[in-house]
């Protein structure tokens, strides 16, 4: 063979490969690093730092980000997300839905198997079946379970809402209830499982990759009643092997775990996960620095040691892999829509927009960590509209618009209170700068800092006229944050949060819920979009990015929005197993 | 003795309702939805009024006051509201890491405390001592959280000599508990300086100090034998009332320093709005404070042979 035929046999075989890249699997199966199957690059055991205390490894109950990491090794749902925020295949293998939108059947893989618990005869995981998917869901459903998730199956699932209701009178009035199972919840056989929905909703699949849906043996939670919660047991990566409250967990290789990567490779690579619970960022960030954790944040007090001004690792820390990721959330000021003068006064509430320098606030307080906000949803968020104008900071523009409103220079306005949450100077700093520029156009701004309970309970009443609050996507469809302004959502039933109401924006927002095309639907809700932005219910400010460093050895680890941990596919570079 | 025990432990009842009652009070008119942030936000109001009824949150104020009495009559604390965990056991888990800490710092404080005193009031007014006793003054009037930064920043991340987070148990544990220990323990050392300096000095004064040096006793002798163990009663006194302070009054240094203790549990008690939690760590540790306050006391008759408890 020649030099000539061989780059021809190479260009074949790299047409190959982009073909076979380009239709196989998710993104999730392409991120398999190359020759894993090496002896040398498997095994090895990951350090994080968790700046937070789990509350519960239940998914019935899993809420808050650090119990979410934990779980998020030892449970699988149904469906996951990729990198890309795609849905990607689970325990069930593939999914229909009917033409309708109504039904939705999971085809499940036949070889999975819990983790081996003393809750099992023998002590041995058994077999996942479809009964399983159907237990954990009712289980959620149950009042009695008292489930943070609820609100996911809540209106939408056949025969949910009854099955709720009698077992919650059931257990009032101390009788078996009437309805022993939920209608909408179905299994077919072993392997299909099937959900019957009341009416279309369209980002459902969403709901199935949210870890309230992980999986659960009935066996596990009847043995641990009460604390089953710290005592989990799943079908995922990794097993719970030590919790000690306050001070560490440890996760360690499921043996039996199903999944592999392209080359065949049983996953997860790692031994094990050593979590170490810590309350501070820069405390995590100084161990880092000591080679005691694979990967950490930059905390703001080290910025300006760690990061040049264009964002790169000065050269004291180029040794170390930096990775830029961006969450899917939009920090906000909110409008009370039910009080005056803000929520009655179009011109007034544009103004405050119009007032605000985003960038410099990104710049000078957030250390470039962030986005301006032009709208509600966040760049990353599939169906996020490029065209978007949004507020820029145009002080006269925003004066034009006070003397419209009634109040030049803001005269006759008296101090408007601004409420905002204890727990950081970040956002103190931010709610001074904006007290400063609104200032500037001669809005007078008062800072009320209370607790964050205190906060959530006045919010939930009614009661600040403008407050401050942020939004981080549940899943990745542009429902979830504009359901924000549905009206049927008023707080502290749902998350309008502003009790902002326009009929428009109803109809648009329930016509997009019933179709099934995205791309239609992302044009119902860019509409939607543009009626929040020019009403203004909320003084838009920035979405988040951030910042992580690696150690030089780690690899395979991604950050993709909505704070997706999967260390099942990460592998550590010459570092044997202990 | 033991009648006084009784009697002391019967007086502590009264005090260790007022704790609790003004405690419940406090926490119950701070405003805010323990219900709603246990929840979360995307909870509807009617799971948030089942959490309510299940925890009995829904009652007025003193009905769920004299609950929880009725249940803490029963050695019974609840669950705590954010992670379910029974609140006896959480406190009893996370106390051996405080304990820990509250006995390496007295230690610290103790062994180098007292030392200091001695050789100040040996060399009353010299440069040493003036030095020691403004070294104690500062000692004195840093606050530990403050103190606690500095040492991470100097040791932990500027020298890197010791490990600014961590817990374990055994020899291997040690690294991490000379930091929080100092930062605990320089208050009370401080004060143990100057207490054993003013008290030594007062004894030193005394007819049979001047006698025994008659006598041509050793001087360290003297010190040692005679000043020392004199000088010591009121040293024990605020011993005794430090170990109390050190059990109880980690807050800021375990969660500068990451240390799994009940400071800790109490901060987040108090972040989640955990009423149950927050009401279990207020009794244990005004148990604790009375306990050891009797302790003391108690201490008192072994060093003293003056003192009788009827």
């Amino acid at each position: 063979m020649n030099v000539k035929d061989c780059r021809k046999v190479y260009i074949l075989i790299m047409i190959i490969c982009i073909i076979g890249v380009t239709i196989g699997g998710c993104g999730e199966r392409k991120i398999a690093p190359q020759g894993t199957g090496e002896t040398g690059k498997r095994g090895g055991v990951l350090r994080v730092a968790l700046t937070g205390e789990l509350r519960s490894l239940d998914p019935a109950r899993v809420g808050d980000t650090a119990s979410g990491l934990i779980a998020e090794q030892i449970y699988n749902g149904l469906v996951e997300f990729d990198n890309e925020l795609k849905i990607c295949p689970s325990l069930a293998e593939s999914w229909n839905v009917t033409e309708d939108g109504k039904v939705w059947t999971f085809n499940l893989r036949p070889d999975v198997r819990f983790q081996d618990d003393p809750s099992f005869p023998g002590g041995k995981g058994r077999k996942l079946t479809a009964g399983d998917f159907k237990y954990s869901f009712e289980r959620i459903t149950n009042a009695n379970t008292l489930s943070t998730g609820w609100w996911l199956f809540n209106g939408k699932i056949k025969g949910a809402n009854e099955y709720r209701e009698e077992n919650a009178l059931a257990e009032k009035e101390k009788r078996e209830s009437r309805i022993k199972e939920v209608e909408g919840f179905k299994v077919l056989d072993d392997w299909t499982f099937q959900i019957e929905l009341t009416h279309p909703f369209a980002p459902f699949i969403n709901l199935m990759a949210m870890s309230y849906t992980w999986v659960v043996p009935k066996e596990a939670v009847e043995y641990y009643g009460k604390d089953f919660f710290k005592h989990p047991v799943g079908t995922g990566p990794f097993r719970l092997e030590e919790w000690s409250p306050g001070l560490r967990v440890i996760l360690k290789k499921n043996p039996d775990y199903w999944e592999r990567d392209e080359d065949g490779v049983p996953l997860p690579y790692l031994n094990e996960i050593n979590i170490r619970i810590l309350r501070d960022n820069l405390v995590a960030f100084m161990e880092f620095d000591k080679g005691n954790f694979d990967f950490s944040g930059i905390p703001p007090e080290v910025w300006g040691q760690v990061m040049t001004k264009d964002n790169k690792l000065t050269s004291k820390y180029q040794k170390y892999q930096l990775i830029k990721s961006s969450s899917l959330d939009t920090g906000y000021y909110g409008f009370m829509m039910t009080q005056s003068p803000l929520g009655t006064n179009k011109e007034l509430r544009q103004a405050f927009n119009y007032a605000i320098d985003r960038q410099s606030i990104i710049d000078n307080i957030l250390n470039g960590r962030g986005i301006p906000a032009k709208g509600v949803l966040p760049p990353e968020m599939p169906g996020f509209n490029k065209e978007l104008k949004g507020y820029g900071y145009e002080p006269a523009r925003a004066k034009e618009l006070l003397t419209k409103a009634g109040f030049p220079n803001g005269d006759g306005m008296g101090e408007i209170t601004l409420q905002l949450n204890s727990g950081g100077t970040t956002l103190e700093d931010v709610a001074e700068a904006i007290q400063d520029q609104l200032k500037k156009v001669g809005i007078k701004v008062k800072l009320s800092i209370v607790s964050w309970p205190q906060h959530l309970d006045s919010v939930d009443r009614g009661t600040p006229q403008f407050f401050r609050m942020g939004w981080v996507a549940d899943y990745p469809d542009p429902e979830n944050f504009l359901a924000l302004f549905y009206s049927k959502n008023f707080s502290p039933e749902g998350p309008n949060s502003t009790r902002f109401s326009n009929e428009e924006f109803d109809r648009l927002f329930e016509k997009a819920l019933h179709l099934t095309d995205f791309d239609e639907r992302v044009k119902l809700y860019q509409k939607a979009e543009e009626i929040v932005v020019d009403e203004a219910p909320w003084l838009f400010i920035s979405h988040g990015v951030g910042y992580v460093l690696l150690q030089p050895y780690v690899r395979n680890m991604a950050f993709p929005p909505m704070a997706i941990n999967r260390y099942k596919v990460v592998w550590l570079e010459n570092r044997d197993s202990p | 003795m033991y009648q006084y025990i009784l009697r002391r432990l019967l007086q502590a009842i009264p005090v260790l309702l007022g704790v609790t009652f003004v405690t419940y009070f406090l926490v119950f008119y701070a405003g805010g939805d323990p219900a709603r942030l246990a929840m979360g936000v995307r909870s509807d109001l009617a799971t948030v009024e089942s959490f309510k009824e299940e925890w009995g949150l829904d009652k007025p104020w003193h009905v769920q006051y004299l609950t929880f009495l009725k249940k803490l009559s029963h050695g019974d604390l609840g669950r705590s509201l954010s992670t379910n965990e029974e609140v006896l056991l959480s406190i009893l888990e996370r106390f051996p890491a405080t304990f820990k800490l509250g006995m390496a710092s007295l230690a610290f404080a103790i062994i180098l405390g007292i030392p200091i005193g001695i050789i100040s009031a040996v060399k009353p007014r010299s440069f040493l001592d003036n030095a020691l006793m403004v070294v104690a003054l500062l000692g004195i009037s840093t606050p530990s959280f403050f103190f606690g930064v500095i040492l991470v920043w100097v040791f932990g991340y500027l020298l890197r000599w010791l490990p600014v987070s961590g817990f374990d148990t055994g020899l291997a544990g040690f690294q991490y508990l000379i930091l929080p220990a100092i930062a605990l323990g320089t208050g009370p050392l401080a004060i143990f300086a100057r207490l054993t300096r003013s008290s030594m000095l007062e004894v030193m004064r005394q007819e049979y100090i001047l006698t025994a040096r008659a006598k041509g006793l050793d001087e360290s002798r003297v010190i040692l034998k005679h000043a020392l163990k004199n000088s010591l009663i009121s040293v024990v006194t605020v011993i005794g009332s430090s170990l109390a302070g050190l059990l109880s009054g980690t807050f800021f240094v375990e969660f500068i320093f990451g240390w799994p203790g009940i400071g800790l549990l109490a901060v987040d008690a108090i972040s989640n709005f955990d009423i149950p939690l927050i009401l279990g760590i207020v009794i244990f540790e005004s148990i604790l404070f009375v306990v050891a306050n009797i302790a003391v006391d108690i201490t008192y008759a072994f060093l003293d042979p003056r003192i009788h408890y009827e």
